[in-house]
Order: structure tokens, then sequence, then C-alpha cells
């Protein structure tokens, strides 16, 4: 490894940086901003990929096809999830409903092995304190919960002073 | 296995000098161009979270390793720069953001080309906190990757500024 030149990282590095970029500009910024789970692990796998090549442990050409191979795998998936329903129930799992009119949806909660305690957590979060003022929560294909509140719990919006029709 | 206390003592004294040097380069970075404004900045940071370890377990050398952390900071600085100075730069190295919902109405065509589904618009839309696309004045795909969403007047939630509308200044006056 000693006789690895220094010239030699800073062009390999240099030809990466801008080979991600262009992978990143095609593969657009849905893909890494992490809207679903395996937009998240992508991201990792992608950021995981160069040091090897900057320590020519892997010739550069290996690195270059690895790369784009995974980004054009998820442009694909993506592409074919975004135009076909049942293709993205098969790919991301539907939203649980997890509190509905105020009461806990047990059976979905335990699907989603989630302990009651995890919920409250999760809404504490969203700044509600109690189960009662939650119309409708859902875990979120992201892995994140949604909250939606009471129609009698929510904050009053400008419509309802009668400023707008 | 052998333990060699002089090895565990370098990794110890190495690991120290890659956080120390990766405090540096993030702070002479800046957080614009590290803060994840954009999908290609999380990936600089992976970049350089993932350098480190050669160095830490050294598989390289400490040289070697500063080399390749500081080429990938100035090309960082050098794109950020010029996509600052030139819009035409800007344009090919970032994106611009994409509208998903104007004025209560689903841009199919524009969330079809971000290889986006209304069902996951609809999913941020409930993380927001928003039940009916028809309140949403502007949802927009901006360039970090996340949805912003701007509510119709109507929708917004009352301000102080509705309130005192009704109330002429003189009323607040001790009579």
């Amino acid at each position: 490894m000693e006789q690895l030149d220094l010239t030699g990282i800073a062009f390999r590095v240099s030809i990466m940086y801008f080979y991600a970029l262009a992978l990143v500009r095609i593969s657009g910024k849905q893909s890494l901003g992490q809207l679903s789970p395996m937009d998240f692990v992508v991201t990792l796998i992608i950021g995981d990929l160069f040091d090897d090549v900057f320590w020519a442990e892997v010739p550069i050409l290996q690195g270059l096809v690895g790369f784009a191979t995974i980004i054009l795998v998820h442009i694909l998936v993506t592409f074919a999830t975004s135009r076909n329903k049942r293709l993205f129930r098969w790919v991301s799992s539907p939203s649980g409903l997890l509190i509905e009119n105020g009461k806990l949806v047990q059976k979905h909660l335990s699907h989603e092995w989630m302990h009651p305690q995890a919920l409250q957590f999760e809404l504490r979060l969203k700044g509600e304190e109690h189960p009662r003022d939650v119309r409708e929560a859902r875990l979120e294909p992201s892995g994140k919960v949604s909250v939606l509140k009471t129609s009698a719990s929510k904050p009053v919006q400008k419509k309802d002073k009668g400023l707008f029709g | 296995m052998e333990i060699d206390v002089n090895e565990l003592l370098y990794t110890a004294l190495r690991a120290s000098f890659v956080y120390f040097f990766l405090l540096l380069i993030v702070r002479v970075l800046g957080k614009r161009e590290i803060g994840n404004t954009s999908a290609f900045d999380l990936i600089v940071a992976l970049i350089l979270g993932e350098v480190v370890d050669e160095i830490i377990y050294g598989d390289v050398t400490i040289l070697q390793g500063v080399v390749a952390i500081v080429v990938v900071a100035i090309w960082h600085l050098v794109n950020a720069w010029a996509s600052f100075k030139s819009p035409a730069i800007d344009r090919i190295t970032g994106a611009p953001p994409t509208v998903v919902v104007k004025n209560g109405e689903i841009q199919r065509k524009n969330l079809a080309k971000e290889r986006l589904n209304e069902e996951e618009l609809f999913s941020e839309l409930r993380l927001m906190g928003v039940e009916e696309v028809e309140e949403v004045k502007q949802a927009t795909l901006e360039p970090n990757g996340t949805i912003s969403v701007l509510l119709e007047d109507w929708a917004k939630p009352v301000q102080r500024q509705d309130l005192s509308e009704r109330k002429p200044k003189t009323a607040r006056r001790k009579s």
C-alpha cells in the first residue's frame, strides 16, 4: 500500500467526484431525498463505493461500473413503481392506520410490531398529548408517522373565522 | 491473536487526528456546502465519512488520507463557488425545484418526471398535517429531495393580524 502515489490518489478522487456529481444529477433529487427507506440504503451504498477506488483497492473502471449500476437499477425501479400501483405496493409497505378517530387500532399496531409507547413518543414529537385529539395517525411508507387532528382540535383556519368564503 | 498495545495506541492517535482534521474540513466547507442543501451534499458527507476508515486502521498513510480528503473538499468548494457565480453551471450541477401541486391541483406531469406517484405525494402531505390537496397553494419538490408545502390563504392558521383587524387601535387606550 505504501507505493500509492499522492497524484494518483488526487486523480482518482477527482474523477470520482465529478462522476458522482453527474450520476446524482441524472438520478434526480427525489431518489436521494430519502422519501423511501430504499433511497436511504442506496445513498449509503453509494457513499461506501468511493474509498476502495481512492486507495486503488479496485480498478477505477470497476468503481465506475458498480456505481452506475446501482444508480441505474434504482432509477428503473422508481420509474416502474411510480407508474404501476401494484408494483409500488410490492416494494413499499402501504401506510398503516394506527389511530382512527381518537382510538388506537390495535390490529395494525401489532401488525407493525409497534408498542403503544412508541406511538406515544411519535405523537409527542408532533406536539400531540393524547390520541383522542387525533383523527388519523398513519405509519407512512417512509417509516415516519403522520398525524391528522380531529376537526375539534385543529387550529383555527382563516376560513373558520369567515375571513374567506 | 496477539494484542499489540502500540498498534492500539496508534489507532487511537490516528482516530483522534482524523476527528480533528475532519472537524477543520467541515468548518472550512461551511454549513451551506455540507449542510444537506442538495442531494449531492449528502453524498460528499458520506464520502468524507467513508474515506477515513483506512486512515484510522493504518491501511493508508496519514498523508495519503489527507490528500484524498483535501481533494474532495477543494472540488466541492470549487463546485459551490462556480454554481454561485454562474447560473449556467448552477443549472448543470444542481437540480431546480419542481412544483408538484399548484392551486390545489396535482401536477401529474411533474410528478411523473420526478418518478413519484400520488400515493407518495399524499403520504408527504399527511406528514405535514395536510388532509386535502385543495388546501395546498403550492407543493414543491425542493433540491434537497424534500417536499415543501405552502397553504392557500383560507387554509392557513389564523394569525394575530386577523384578530386585530376588527379592533381599532383606539380600543386599546385606557378610557
